[in-house]
């Protein structure tokens, strides 16, 4: 089963929840309407022809105009993998969570937050992972500028000694 | 008149010696009884996706060695499969032989300080120099082939950094030869020992569902049945011609995914990377001197790639988005101790607290691998 019969098959179960194939310049992958994501994502796990029962990975994207989460999932069942695009507005970074369909999303979630801050609706405990909690911004996004202090210790590099 | 009992919070780490790096866990506890889990990850946080997109494609090689320096030759690996996936760069044959000698070595070694550790948090003191013993073997022919011990910077776009020195293959047979003799001698100092069994048979056990909704991968996913392991089934470089079997946990004592049966997949898979490592050697393409495909500089057209592989501590995932410069736009890595971690906060409830320093060091996290 190739990129287009999931697509097909995700077209019969989710009406309107994928928006493209997406075939070059980058490597394919599904847009899916983020509005459906989680419809589009439990129906991907469950159905029995796809079974796509592990999340690889989730991660961010900065477009520029728009940020985006990045899905791959495997199935252990059938051998094959898909990869899946949601795209978000930047002023309203907001998508739901899938960290109940596939638990490993969690992690992966907190840390796009984290890091992205794209916000995962519905996650039990959305909070950052990686840098302190009283870090300000989101260091993967493209307009990110590095901090001249945190907590008082100078980050720039022209000081006397 | 009962009992009363109380919900005490415990804090473990950043520096415990039983965490393997920086890592602290909050653990709320009624006496030894965990009642919740909450790791505390990023103590390690060096921004090396961030910096993936300030290097060039070449320069960013010697920072692959820090995500993950127990096992650097299989990170650069992986990095060096997903550039050339997206620039078509092609890898000369002898050094795809190289590179799966010295990345199943490098196999061996990681697995070697996750055994000797997870014997030491256990309270066993002698495994652990033993098992230093032979990884600094596997040290020493690192060293002469790169002239590193830790963070090698050896697997190279396009190729290696530098061609096998005269007489190393022969070095590292002779390693691979008594090392396979080593194996069941380290099986009757610890294996067999009752303390031991005790300490994990039964211990932390995750189940098919739980393994795979959490994404583990690698030994431990395959530890809990599922047999799935990247260099045979989604192969890379030639591991296809290569013959070896994936252990998966076979419930030798115990409950499948036990922290017994994480221990035995790994002593099996040095086994195996044995196996591998003679193969490459019976097999090694002298006529072919080329080594390595000369670049200046790797510029790859727009687009974008994830290339798995297959490391110690599991998948090890490269995505690159890129646009068209020397520099990456994006630069995301997956790696296994990311999810194993992450799985603790789901089994760690009810497990006593000496327990939990058994299941983390059955899943052999490696702190700069989950923070990069």
């Amino acid at each position: 089963m190739d990129i287009e019969e999931i697509e097909r098959r995700l077209r019969e179960g989710v009406p309107g929840g994928i928006v493209e194939i997406h075939r070059a310049p980058y490597s394919p992958h599904l847009v899916v309407d983020a509005a459906k994501i989680r419809d589009v994502c439990r129906f991907l796990r469950d159905d029995p022809a796809l079974r796509f029962d592990y999340l690889t990975h989730l991660s961010a994207l900065d477009t520029g105009a728009t940020l985006c989460t990045v899905y791959r999932v495997l199935s252990l069942t059938h051998k094959r993998t898909v990869a899946m695009r949601a795209y978000v507005p930047r002023d309203n970074p907001v998508i739901d969570t899938v960290s109940d369909i596939w638990p490993s999303a969690g992690w992966f979630e907190r840390e796009s937050f984290d890091l992205m801050g794209i916000e995962y609706r519905g996650h039990p405990d959305l909070r950052r992972l990686l840098l302190p909690d009283d870090w300000e911004g989101h260091p993967l996004r493209k307009d990110y500028v590095d901090p001249l202090r945190y907590q008082d210790i100078d980050n720039t590099r022209d000081y006397e000694i | 008149m009962p009992l009363r009992t109380e919900e005490m919070t415990l804090n473990m780490g950043p520096h415990h010696p039983s965490t393997h790096g920086v890592l602290r866990f909050i653990l709320a506890s009624d006496g030894e009884v965990v009642h919740s889990c909450k790791p505390d990850v990023g103590y390690l946080h060096r921004s090396i996706e961030k910096i993936g997109e300030k290097m060039t494609y070449l320069g960013f090689m010697p920072y692959t060695d820090r995500v993950d320096y127990v096992c650097a030759m299989n990170a650069n690996w992986g990095y060096a499969l997903a550039v050339e996936k997206l620039a078509g760069i092609a890898v000369p044959r002898r050094a795809e032989f190289i590179r799966v000698i010295v990345g199943e070595l490098n196999r061996i070694s990681s697995h070697l300080v996750a055994l000797g550790t997870m014997a030491m948090d256990l309270g066993a003191i002698t495994p652990f120099p033993w098992a230093l013993r032979e990884r600094e073997r596997v040290n020493d022919l690192l060293e002469e082939i790169c002239g590193a011990r830790l963070t090698y910077n050896y697997v190279w776009i396009g190729g290696v950094a530098f061609d096998v020195p005269a007489g190393w293959l022969e070095k590292a047979r002779s390693f691979v030869d008594s090392f396979e003799r080593m194996i069941p001698e380290f099986d009757r100092l610890i294996t067999g020992n009752k303390i031991f069994h005790e300490r994990l048979v039964g211990v932390g056990v995750i189940d098919r569902e739980t393994a795979l909704g959490y994404g583990i991968s690698g030994p431990n996913l395959r530890a809990s049945g599922v047999a799935w392991d990247i260099r045979r089934d989604i192969p890379y470089g030639i591991y296809p011609e290569l013959e070896f079997d994936v252990p998966v946990g076979a419930c030798e004592a115990g409950a499948l995914g036990d922290c017994y049966c994480r221990f035995r997949v790994r002593v099996r898979e040095m086994e195996e990377s044995v196996k591998i490592v003679r193969q490459c050697i019976d097999r090694f393409p002298h006529e072919e001197l080329e080594f390595r495909t000369k670049l200046r500089r790797v510029k790859p057209p727009i687009g974008s790639v994830y290339v798995a592989s297959e490391a110690p501590r599991g998948e090890l995932g490269f995505l690159i988005l890129s646009n068209g410069t020397e520099y990456a736009e994006r630069m995301r890595i997956r790696t296994g101790s990311f999810t194993a971690m992450s799985v603790l906060e789901k089994i760690a409830p009810g497990l006593m607290v000496a327990d939990l320093v058994a299941v983390i060091a059955s899943l052999d996290v490696v702190a700069p691998e989950i923070d990069r």
